[in-house]
């Protein structure tokens, strides 16, 4: 019952139109240029395991609409709510039902297949994976190719190992199905589209 | 002019917004591929650009410096009236000159001008749909594209070429985007398909009607559909334009009497515009500067 008086409550976007419109712009211009590192700010204080980047993301681009997956350790109560209260996402258990998936790191990363890919006629109908991959440039080095690249670039994120890379190459051979995923660093976004080639 | 109160930042709620945002994103993800958007009555008639209003009020922040061509000209009603909903509803800044916008909204055309890598094109479409008009049905043009069954798009490429010995499709000239789906690049003359190649600039497409949006990133590869022994080529002018004398852009043919007199222009009257200040001279300019 002591429950509501326990319960720490952190704020959204203080200014919510602008702030969103500024992380949509970095999250286009990270996902029109896979790899890329683009800047991002978050509200200061959400909930842990939740970052401020990752949060920031969610509430620029949840809503009732779409359903979200929480992995590991954020799905706790406290995230769930923060979440809920701030988007009016449901929270889903069964991650095939998810249009957004966050991950508290890569490890945490489950079966691709669990989560929807689209289907051959509507391909948009797939699920975005949002990662907290610590920070950019440290790790496995893979060269990225595709559309939104003009030759090549180099990418790496901490955690990011050979399997994961493996399962995204897989991810990729799909085209046109497939995830697209985010990833979260400090202050910070870089995105990989399902268009993305991989090579080690 | 005084910014319209009562209504949400560039006129969309916030919902809306976020709706349209998740399918931009995907439309980046699946290049030129249509992601069908709950596309919103918007206070003028479809027709008008509402999808790449939609698009454009989506995407823009209070830094941005908004340019609207309609047919390349800047002073047209459309661009005029799509300029002044912005400055009212967004309170930004808007131009006629290329350089300095970074969205670019457009009926029509692409500017000649290059485009840059922090600039973003938004198309105005009326039909997003490439087969459409040899496809009445959406669900048979939905499992066209999923099978990637493009045939019927080559035999009236094909016909065109039996009827007339060339392909006579001029404008909104079917593309293949990343050897995968093809895609209407919006009725651009196919003097601007080369453009949309390899852009630096993120391409995006918005149809109100037909609530579709799409999108070309940077660097991707735009083939425009051809033939072997029939390659795809662009207009060509004898003449050069009229005011400003430019001989490799798009030229309009303006009737100015009722005894056959014509003249060739710029259709980008801010190109056009830009090279007579450079003391360019076509050839209507120099004979009256010689009177």
């Amino acid at each position: 019952m002591s429950g509501l008086a326990q319960q720490e409550y952190f704020a959204g976007f203080g200014d919510p139109v602008h702030e969103a419109q500024a992380c949509f712009r970095s999250l286009m211009e990270a996902m029109s240029r896979p790899g890329s590192i683009v800047e991002v700010d978050g509200p200061c204080e959400v909930p842990a395991p939740l970052s401020p980047v990752m949060a920031s993301v969610a509430l620029t681009l949840c809503d009732y609409e779409t359903p979200i997956g929480l992995v590991g350790e954020l799905r706790s109560d406290a995230v769930a709510g923060y979440l809920r209260f701030h988007t009016s996402a449901p929270v889903v258990d069964d991650l095939t039902e998810a249009a957004f998936v966050f991950l508290p790191n890569v490890s945490a990363l489950p079966d691709l297949g669990t989560m929807r890919p689209g289907t051959a006629s509507y391909p948009d109908k797939s699920a975005t994976i949002v990662i907290d991959a610590g920070s950019f440039g440290t790790g496995l080095d893979v060269d990225l190719s595709g559309p939104g690249i003009e030759t090549h670039v180099c990418f790496s994120a901490t955690g990011l190992d050979a399997p994961f890379w493996r399962h995204a190459q897989a991810n990729h051979e799909r085209y046109p199905l497939g995830l697209d995923i985010i990833f979260c660093g400090p202050n910070a976004i870089a995105a990989l589209p399902r268009s993305t080639k991989i090579e080690a | 002019m005084a910014e319209t109160s009562g209504y949400n930042f560039a006129y969309l709620d916030e919902q809306t917004k976020r709706m349209i945002r998740r399918a931009l994103l995907k439309a980046i993800a699946v290049p030129g591929y249509q992601v069908p958007f709950a596309s919103r009555e918007m206070p003028m008639p479809y027709g008008w650009g509402t999808g790449g209003i939609q698009v454009t009020a989506s995407i823009v922040g209070r830094d941005d410096v908004l340019k609207v061509i309609d047919q390349g000209a800047d002073d047209t009603t459309n661009a005029v009236s799509i300029r002044k909903f912005f400055k009212r509803t967004a309170g930004i800044e808007t131009t006629t000159q290329t350089h300095e916008a970074n969205i670019i909204q457009t009926r029509h055309r692409i500017p000649e001008e290059d485009l840059r890598a922090d600039q973003i094109m938004v198309f105005q479409v009326p039909i997003p749909e490439p087969l459409r008009f040899l496809e009445p049905r959406e669900t048979e043009t939905r499992k066209m594209h999923a099978l990637e069954e493009y045939g019927l798009m080559h035999v009236k490429l094909y016909e065109d070429i039996s009827q007339h010995g060339h392909i006579a499709t001029t404008y909104a000239y079917p593309v293949a985007v990343k050897q995968r789906y093809v895609m209407d690049p919006s009725p651009i003359p196919k003097f601007d398909n080369p453009k949309i190649n390899r852009s630096p600039a993120l391409m995006l497409f918005g149809a109100g009607r037909e609530k579709r949006i799409y999108a070309v990133p940077p660097f991707t590869d735009v083939h425009s559909l051809d033939f072997e022994d029939f390659p795809f080529e662009i207009q060509t002018w004898r003449e050069a334009c009229a005011l400003c004398g430019a001989t490799g852009s798009f030229l309009d043919e303006i009737v100015t009497d009722d005894a056959g007199g014509r003249m060739f222009v710029c259709s980008d009257t801010d190109f056009c515009e830009k090279r007579r200040e450079a003391g360019h001279a076509g050839p209507a300019l120099a004979a009256e500067g010689a009177v």
